[in-house]
C-alpha cells in the first residue's frame, strides 16, 4: 500500500464538544485519535503511554493547566509537539507556551476551516521544533 | 588674501571638479570627526577612535594640501602631530584638546562653505596658536604613558593608506578598524527570512513571537523587522522579517517559519559581503497584490525607508552601517541641480502623459463598437434590401439613380472597414498610453528615489549642538536617536537643518529642568532628547521629544498676554491645546530672560513658517511634568503633490490631499449663522463655513461673475459639496460646485504677480492644459478668520 501511515494524534480538552471537534477536524485531515484528555494530568499519563505524533493541548483546564502539562510532556520529550488550544486573552500563558517550545497555537474561537488547514499543515510538516 | 590658490599644473575647470570632490568628502569626513570625539570624550584612551580620529585629520591634510588649500593643510598638519602623541599614549586627550578640535572643525567647515561659495578663506591664526599650544604642552607634558606595544603595532598600519595625494584614501582606509559589528560576529550562514500573516489573525504577535522562537531553535536571531518587544503595540502585523544566523537548510528554516496562519513564507541567503545589510522592508502594511498597481506602487514608495524600529534597532542598525556601509556602496556623486532638472523633465512628462491619457478618454466613446460603426451597416445594409426591392421593373432613369445609391452605399462601406481598423489602432493606442504610463510612473518614482538621502548624517550633526549646549547651560542630556536611514529629499534634508537644531535648542534651554528639579520630581539626572523619523504613506514624520518639565500652559498665557497676542479674558477661554499654540505666533518667546541658546530671533513662527514653506506642518503636544513633543510631517517630495481638484465658478481649484479632511454635503439646514458668520454642523462639530469670496477678491476682478454670483443665502438653501480644510490644527468647510477627483500635481511656484496673494500655494496645469491654482489651506484657513479655534476664541472674547 502507498498510502502514507496516518498520524496519531491526542486530544486534550477539557470541553467535551471542543473535544469532537477538534477530532472530527483532525480525521477529515487525516489524522487518527489516540487518545483523548481532559486536564493535564490525564494528558501527562497518556501522553507517556501512548506517545502520539503530535497533541493538541488546551490551556485553561481543571487540576493541571495546558502550561504545566506542556512543561511536563516538553520536559521528558524535547521533540514533543504540541499544539496550544488559547482563549484570546490568555497572551501571557500563550507566551510561556511558545517559550517552552510549543510547535503552535490556534486562538479560540475558530472556526473548522482554519482548524483544518492547521491538521493538514502539520500533516506533512516535520518542522525540527 | 585668500589661500584659495590652486596648483598651476591644473587646468581651472578640473580643479572645480576636484574642489567638489573634496567638499563632499570632507563634509563628510568632519561629520566622521565629530562622531567620533563625542566617542572619545567618554572614552579618551580609545585606541580605535583616536586611529579613526588621526585617519581623518590625516586624509582632510593630504587633499587640502593637493589643491593648495595652504591654511587648511597648516592648521590639519599640526593638529595631525598632535595627534600622532596622543594615539601613541605620549598624552592623553582631555577636555581643553577636545575644545580646540571642535573649534578646528567648525573653521574647516566654514573654510567649506567659503570655498562653496567661491569666496576668500579666512586665516586661522588664532586657533592655529591654540593648536600648537597643545604641541607645546604635549612637549612639557607630564610622565609620558608607555604606550603598549600591541597598541602601537595595530596602530601603524591603519593609518599608512591615507597617503597626500590620494584625496579619497579615507574611504579605503577604514577597513581594518576593530571587530566587524557585533551583529554580524556569527560566523554561521545568514538567512533573510520573509514571513507574511494572514491578514486579521488573532493575536498575530503571538504567532510572531511563535514563529521567531521557532527559527530561534534553529540558529540566532540576528536582526527581526519589526522588532520582537514591540509586536505587541505593531497593529495590522502582518509581515515578519528575521535575519537569521544557522547551519540548517532552506527547507528547514521555510519549514520552522511555516506555522498556522501564515500564508506566504521565503528564506534566502544573505551573501557574507553584504552581512550588515539592514533590513528596510515594510512591518505592518498589508501585503501587496501583485494585480493592484496602487498596491504595488504604495509599497514601492513605502520600501526605501520605512522604518518602525525602536531605538535598539535602530542604533543596532545604524552602528552596522557605520562601520561597513561605505565600503559596500557605488556611488556616483551628481550635482543636485541635475537631479532637479531631471526631476521637473519628469513631472512634465507626468503631466503630458496625464493629458494623453485624457484625450483617449476623451475619444474612446466614438470608436465604441456598440456606436457609430454598428449604426451605419445597419443603415447599409437595409439600404441594400430597400435598392434590391426596388431595382425590378423600375424605368431606365431610376434604375440609374438606384445604381448611384448603391455605389455609394459601397463607399460608405469601404470607409466602415477603415474605420474599423482605426478602432484597432485606437485600441493599440490605448494599450501604449497605458504602457507609458506606467513607464511613466516607474521612471517618476525612480527619479524621485535618485534624491532620497537618510537623515542619519543629519541627525547625528546634533549631537555635537547638544554637547554645546549642554555644557553652556550646564545641563545633562542624552540625544537618543532612531530610524536615521529614513529618507528625505535632499532639498528638504538642507532646509530642514535650521528648524530642527532650533527644535532641540530650545527643547534644552526651556523643556528640560535644572538637575536639582529633575531629581525633586524623581525623574533621572541625565535628561533625554529624542529625535526620530519616521516614514508612513508619502509622508516622512520627525519628532523632536524632551523628557523635561512640558509646556507651562500657566506661563504661556501671561506672556501671550504681556506680548498683547491676545486679551487676558481671551486667554482663559482658550482650551489647553490652544494656548500650547500660542508658541507659535510671531512674537512670542517663553524665556525669561532670552537666552542666548534659543533666544537668537529665530521663534518658533520662523520654524513654523519654515516648515510650511516645505508644504509641511508642525505640531506640539506636552504633558506637564513629562515632556514635549514636536513633530514635523514633510511631503517625500516637494515637487509632486497629490491633490484634490474641484471646480469653483471661477474654474479649477487644488487642495493638497493632506489637507483635506473630509468631504460631506451640507444641506440647508445644517448650516446657521453664529456671530454673524456661518457655522455648519459636522456630527456635532460646529465649522466655520465659507465660499470662495470669502476668501479671495475674486468677484471684483470679473464682472460677469459677479453677476452670475449667488448669495450665500440661496446656496445654503440647496445640498452643497463642503471641503473640509485642516491645516495646523483648525478646519474649515470651503463650499465647491464640483467635486473631480484626487490627482497628482507637478507643483510650481506662483510668479512675482501672485506670490503676494494669500491664501495660494503655487499653480500646476492640468491634464487639459488648463491652469490650475493650488489653495494654501492653513493660510486660508487664517483668512476665514482662524477657522474653528480662532472662532472659540471670539465667542470667549465676547462672552
Amino acid at each position: 500500500m502507498h498510502t502514507p501511515p496516518s498520524k496519531r494524534l491526542l486530544v486534550v480538552d477539557d470541553a467535551m464538544i471542543m473535544r469532537a471537534i477538534i477530532k472530527d477536524t483532525a480525521k477529515k485531515a487525516g489524522w487518527e485519535i489516540v487518545g483523548e484528555a481532559t486536564n493535564g494530568a490525564e494528558a501527562v499519563t497518556q501522553f507517556r503511554e501512548l506517545k502520539p505524533d503530535m497533541t493538541t493541548l488546551d490551556i485553561v483546564m481543571p487540576e493541571m493547566d495546558g502550561v504545566e502539562a506542556l512543561r511536563v510532556i516538553r520536559d521528558e520529550d524535547p521533540q514533543a509537539r504540541v499544539v496550544m488550544i488559547s482563549a484570546i486573552d490568555q497572551r501571557a500563558k500563550l507566551n510561556e507556551c511558545i517559550q517552552l517550545g510549543a510547535l503552535d497555537f490556534i486562538v479560540k474561537p475558530f472556526d473548522k476551516q482554519r482548524l483544518l488547514s492547521l491538521f493538514q499543515t502539520y500533516l506533512s510538516s516535520e518542522s525540527p521544533v | 588674501m585668500s589661500d584659495h590658490n590652486f596648483p598651476g599644473d591644473l587646468p581651472a575647470d578640473e580643479m572645480g571638479d576636484y574642489l567638489r570632490l573634496y567638499l563632499d568628502e570632507t563634509d563628510e569626513q568632519l561629520d566622521g570627526l565629530v562622531e567620533t570625539f563625542l566617542q572619545l570624550e567618554h572614552d579618551p584612551a580609545d585606541a580605535q577612535g583616536l586611529n579613526e580620529a588621526f585617519r581623518l585629520i590625516h586624509s582632510i591634510k593630504g587633499s587640502s594640501a593637493l589643491l593648495g588649500l595652504d591654511r587648511i593643510t597648516s592648521l590639519t598638519h599640526h593638529l595631525e602631530t598632535h595627534f600622532e602623541r596622543l594615539r601613541s599614549g605620549h598624552r592623553q586627550l582631555d577636555t581643553a584638546t577636545i575644545n580646540v578640535v571642535l573649534r578646528c572643525i567648525d573653521f574647516l567647515r566654514e573654510c567649506n562653505q567659503l570655498l562653496r561659495a567661491g569666496e576668500p578663506l579666512h586665516s586661522a591664526g588664532e586657533l592655529l596658536d591654540q593648536v600648537k599650544a597643545l604641541e607645546h604642552e604635549a612637549d612639557r607634558g607630564s610622565t609620558p604613558r608607555q604606550p603598549p606595544a600591541t597598541q602601537r603595532s595595530a596602530t601603524e598600519p591603519a593609518a599608512a593608506p591615507a597617503a597626500p595625494e590620494t584625496a579619497s584614501g579615507a574611504e579605503t582606509a577604514g577597513d581594518d578598524n576593530g571587530p566587524p559589528p557585533a551583529t554580524a560576529d556569527d560566523n554561521r550562514p545568514h538567512w533573510r527570512v520573509g514571513v507574511e500573516l494572514r491578514s486579521g489573525l488573532p493575536m498575530a504577535e503571538m504567532k510572531a513571537e511563535l514563529i521567531v522562537t521557532r527559527l530561534a531553535s534553529l540558529g540566532a536571531i540576528i536582526d527581526c523587522q519589526p522588532p520582537r518587544e514591540t509586536f505587541a503595540e505593531t497593529s495590522r502585523l502582518e509581515m515578519l522579517e528575521v535575519i537569521l544566523a544557522t547551519m540548517a537548510t532552506a527547507a528547514d528554516i521555510e519549514g520552522a517559519a511555516l506555522a498556522d496562519g501564515v500564508t506566504a513564507v521565503f528564506a534566502e541567503p544573505v551573501p557574507s559581503g553584504s552581512r550588515a545589510v539592514t533590513m528596510e522592508t515594510v512591518a505592518a502594511v498589508p501585503a501587496s497584490n501583485s494585480d493592484d498597481v496602487e498596491a504595488e506602487e504604495h509599497a514601492e514608495l513605502l520600501h526605501p525607508t520605512v522604518q518602525t524600529g525602536t531605538t535598539e534597532a535602530a542604533q543596532m542598525r545604524g552602528d552596522s552601517t557605520a562601520a561597513r556601509g561605505p565600503a559596500l556602496v557605488e556611488t556616483v556623486r551628481v550635482d543636485v541641480d541635475r537631479l532637479d532638472v531631471l526631476l521637473n523633465l519628469t513631472g512634465e512628462l507626468v503631466v503630458n502623459r496625464a493629458r494623453l491619457s485624457q484625450l483617449a478618454n476623451d475619444v474612446a466613446p466614438a470608436f465604441q463598437k456598440s456606436g457609430l460603426g454598428t449604426n451605419i451597416t445597419m443603415l447599409i445594409e437595409q439600404t441594400r434590401d430597400l435598392i434590391n426591392q426596388l431595382a425590378t421593373g423600375q424605368s431606365k432613369t431610376t434604375s440609374l439613380e438606384l445604381q448611384e445609391l448603391t455605389d455609394l452605399v459601397n463607399l460608405v462601406d469601404n470607409q466602415l472597414d477603415g474605420w474599423d481598423r482605426n478602432r484597432q489602432t485606437f485600441t493599440e493606442l490605448s494599450a501604449a498610453i497605458d504602457q507609458l504610463t506606467r513607464v511613466s510612473n516607474s521612471l517618476q518614482r525612480g527619479v524621485l528615489n535618485t534624491r532620497m538621502v537618510p537623515v542619519g548624517p543629519l541627525f547625528n550633526r546634533f549631537k555635537r549642538s547638544i554637547r554645546d549646549i549642554t555644557q553652556e547651560l550646564d545641563k545633562r542630556v542624552h540625544l537618543e536617536i532612531a530610524g536615521e536611514k529614513t529618507e528625505l529629499d535632499k532639498r528638504m534634508i538642507d532646509e530642514i537643518g535650521d528648524p530642527l537644531n532650533h527644535l532641540i535648542r530650545n527643547c534644552v534651554d526651556h523643556g528640560i529642568e535644572p538637575a536639582e528639579i529633575r531629581i525633586r520630581h524623581g525623574k533621572p539626572e541625565v535628561a533625554t532628547v529624542t529625535l526620530s523619523a519616521s516614514h508612513r504613506g508619502n509622508n516622512v514624520f520627525i519628532t523632536v521629544a524632551d523628557d523635561g518639565g512640558g509646556i507651562d500652559t500657566q506661563r504661556v498665557k501671561q506672556i501671550a498676554v504681556s506680548r498683547g497676542l491676545l486679551t487676558a479674558e481671551a486667554a482663559e477661554g482658550l482650551t489647553e491645546h490652544d494656548v500650547v499654540e500660542l508658541i507659535f505666533q510671531p512674537g512670542f518667546s517663553t524665556a525669561a530672560k532670552v537666552s542666548d541658546i534659543s533666544g537668537r530671533g529665530v521663534g518658533m513662527d520662523i520654524v513654523r513658517t519654515k516648515i510650511a514653506r516645505l508644504n509641511g506642518t508642525i505640531e506640539v503636544a506636552s504633558t506637564p511634568g513629562q515632556g514635549t513633543t514636536f513633530t514635523i510631517r514633510l511631503p517625500l517630495t516637494l515637487t509632486i503633490t497629490r491633490c484634490m481638484l474641484f471646480r469653483l465658478r471661477y474654474g479649477v481649484l487644488a487642495v493638497p490631499i493632506e489637507n483635506v479632511r473630509e468631504i460631506v454635503s451640507v444641506a440647508g439646514h445644517q448650516s446657521l449663522m453664529a456671530n454673524g458668520r456661518e457655522m455648519c454642523d459636522i456630527r456635532g462639530e460646529f465649522l466655520p463655513l465659507v465660499s470662495i469670496d470669502d476668501l479671495f477678491d475674486y468677484s471684483s476682478l470679473d464682472v460677469h461673475a459677479t453677476a452670475l454670483a449667488a448669495g450665500p443665502s440661496s446656496q445654503a438653501n440647496t445640498e452643497a459639496h463642503v471641503v473640509i480644510l485642516h491645516g495646523n490644527n483648525r478646519s474649515l468647510g470651503l463650499r465647491v460646485d464640483a467635486l473631480l477627483g484626487g490627482q497628482d500635481l507637478v507643483v510650481k511656484s506662483l510668479d512675482e504677480n501672485f506670490s503676494h496673494i494669500r491664501g495660494l500655494g503655487g499653480a500646476s496645469i492640468l491634464g487639459d492644459g488648463s491652469v490650475c491654482l493650488l489653495l494654501d489651506a492653513a493660510t486660508c484657513i487664517e483668512l476665514a478668520g482662524g477657522g474653528q479655534a480662532g472662532i472659540a476664541t471670539e465667542i470667549a472674547t465676547e462672552a
